[in-house]
């Protein structure tokens, strides 16, 4: 699983049938202080993402094919969930999640 | 599955009869300053690829292409390959929240 944001659509014609119809977006994979890393992927997104929210993409491929019923469809990558919040350590707890004021700091 | 632009084709005098049916093509993979409109060329560094197409695409056409095992997904029958062409590509937004 990666950590992403939606930074765009593509549209397509000629394509596999299994992306008939569905939202294809670009996503671009992020590291743990939600700046870009690398060049963006594609991604199927069952969920209807928003542009620029944070998601989660799978790139277990057998996990795509079951999700659009096609198992013969050479796609892999889809969006799994939507990012509300997430906290690293070395961070400031308090600043980035307020729930988390008055926990302790986590180790590493 | 990455974006790419086609560069090329390849030719083959001889291929595994398991070939037949397509024709492969010199991808240049995307770079985010491609996602962002720069033309393929001058090449970006990276390797370029050789993706197996059965969509007809043509130089200076985008495809997004996937590779590894779900390469030869479409297939029922054993290929070698190891990228696919899924689309060709109509249309781009494209809108990075940082340049």
């Amino acid at each position: 699983m990666q950590l992403a944001r939606i930074d765009g659509t593509i549209t397509s014609t000629a394509c596999h049938p299994s992306m008939v119809g569905r939202r294809t977006v670009i996503c671009q994979p992020l590291d743990a202080d939600n700046r870009p890393v690398g060049a963006p992927v594609l991604a199927v997104d069952p969920l209807s993402a928003g542009l620029h929210q944070r998601v989660l993409i799978s790139t277990d491929g057998s996990a795509t094919r079951a999700l659009v019923g096609d198992p013969h469809s050479p796609l892999r990558n889809f969006i799994l969930a939507l990012v509300d919040d997430e906290t690293r350590s070395g961070g400031n707890p308090a600043a980035e999640n307020p729930s988390a004021a008055g926990l302790p700091p986590l180790l590493g | 599955m990455r974006l790419g632009h086609v560069i090329g084709t390849v030719t083959l005098a001889t291929a595994d009869p398991a070939l037949r049916g397509g024709s492969l093509l010199l991808v240049q993979p995307f770079t985010r300053d491609n996602f962002a409109g720069a033309p393929a060329l001058p090449l970006a560094p990276g390797s370029t690829t050789v993706v197996y197409d059965t969509l007809g695409a043509g130089i200076g056409q985008i495809i997004g292409f996937t590779e590894g095992a779900e390469a030869t997904a479409p297939f029922d029958r054993p290929v070698p390959i190891d990228a696919y062409a899924a689309a060709i590509i109509d249309r781009i937004h494209y809108d990075p929240l940082t340049p």
